[in-house]
């Protein structure tokens, strides 16, 4: 089927089979940072804004997102500029293997559009359907506060 | 990679209910798609969307809270619902991740209430009205649904209904599951309506203890006109839980899941007297 999505600000018209997921689309047109892990919707490496909401690529059909807009991490950087949630995660140093770290700063860019001053408990909701193997959250915890707090001040 | 033949968007329920009828068993209607695109392990022929038909909207008004059936579960979670209905803000809160509550929806949850699905339970003791297209189309209370036996044929969920809840109600819904976004073990759902401090109405369902939720209707008939109080809680609990046959499998033994519904129908019963202005000393 011919689905016309967009991408990171860049439209693609492309040849998907019915049983094609999201992920595969994502990953197959380059964007590896969407990462395929559980195929179930329970880790949340595949985390992609559709349309503004966070999903989980892994669970819904490619031709489900057709005549959508998607945000992966590739498309949160402005050019040579990381997005506040980027720096934050580099600073706090964030990721351990770093396999779950696209799907939380997804996430986070979502939680902040909606929440500019999150507690720590209510990251720690927002971020309930992202699984770190590493078990390392405290840091992505503190990550997120500090791009909230980096957020607020630029504004 | 899964094996779905062929993806066709229906631009209207009747053009839905018709590709089902001619299609029959071989076509499934897709909304979010979170419980079958992941889990379904058989071939099929073609999905039908029905998440473009109009349906996504939920609505307060007029004493009646209706919910689109293709709505996402994260929906439920607006704050005129929180009031309106807060039985659905409990049961919506914990169900599943924030990501699949953005994908998922109530009519899927329903259609799929085998599996362990908290919201059917929610509606259940709510006393939801089922609005169903099709050949069969009718609007249908939750409890006669389940005894028909659930959804057959082209049936197609558009809409959930439920009536507002009122000054002298109450609602309470609590699950117990291994950690707070895991499947739940045992579920149970109260809705509750109290006059003079008695009982005036009682609605108890419990989820996960057989194969479809379960309605105790004649349960909670024995409780009519009874104070409302700690003791009367705990003997609703202890009622519903000598009464339900719970299955046993490698989640929990029958035995503990026996246990665990006495104490989630005490916890729902001891939330739905509170909403309801009667507050029970735990």
């Amino acid at each position: 089927m011919l689905v016309k999505i967009t991408v990171d600000g860049r439209p693609f018209e492309v040849e998907t089979p019915a049983g094609e997921t999201l992920v595969e689309l994502l990953r197959r047109l380059g964007f590896k940072s969407v990462k395929d892990g559980c195929y179930t919707g329970t880790c949340g490496g595949c985390t992609v804004l559709l349309d503004e909401r966070p999903v989980a690529s892994c669970i819904m059909l490619a031709v489900q997102a057709d005549g959508s807009s998607i945000t992966t991490l590739e498309g949160l950087a402005d050019d040579e500029e990381l997005h506040p949630v980027q720096e934050a995660f580099l600073e706090v140093n964030a990721p351990q293997c770093g396999f779950c770290s696209p799907g939380m700063m997804i996430t986070a860019v979502s939680l902040l559009r909606r929440n500019a001053s999150p507690t720590r408990e209510e990251i720690r909701e927002a971020i309930a359907g992202n699984t770190c193997r590493c078990s390392g959250y405290v840091k992505v915890v503190d990550a997120i506060e500090l791009a909230a707090r980096k957020m607020r001040e630029t504004r | 990679m899964k094996e779905f033949r062929q993806f066709v968007v229906a631009a209207s329920p009747e053009e839905a209910t018709g590709l089902k009828r001619t299609i029959g068993p071989g076509a499934l209607y897709i909304a979010g798609g979170t419980s079958f695109v992941p889990f379904i392990k058989t071939p099929v022929e073609v999905l039908i969307d029905i998440s473009k038909l109009g349906m996504s909207a939920v609505a307060v008004g007029g004493g009646k809270v209706a919910i689109g059936a293709a709505a996402r579960m994260a929906d439920l979670l607006a704050p005129e619902l929180r009031e309106a209905a807060p039985i659905l803000y409990r049961a919506a809160r914990r169900l599943a991740t924030p990501l699949v509550r953005n994908m998922a929806t109530p009519g899927g949850n329903l259609a799929y209430a085998f599996l362990p699905s908290d919201l059917s339970v929610a509606f259940l003791g709510a006393g939801a009205e089922i609005s169903i297209a099709g050949e069969s189309a009718r609007t249908v209370c939750i409890e006669d649904l389940l005894d028909e036996g659930w959804l057959d044929g082209d049936d197609l969920i558009t809409k959930i209904t439920l009536t507002q809840q009122g000054e002298s109600e109450g609602t309470g819904f609590a699950k117990f599951g291994k950690g707070e976004v895991d499947i739940a073990l045992v579920s149970a759902a109260v809705r509750l309506e109290v006059s003079g401090g008695a009982i005036s109405g009682l609605r108890l369902a419990v989820g996960q203890t057989s194969s479809m939720p379960v309605f105790l209707r004649d349960v909670a008939g024995e409780f009519r006109g009874m104070e409302v109080s700690k003791a009367v809680a705990d003997e609703v609990a202890s009622r519903v839980s000598a009464t339900v046959e719970p299955r046993d499998d490698h989640r929990a033994s029958a035995e503990y899941r026996r246990h665990l519904i006495g104490v989630m129908v005490g916890r729902a019963f001891v939330e739905a007297a509170e909403q309801a202005g009667v507050t029970i000393a735990g």
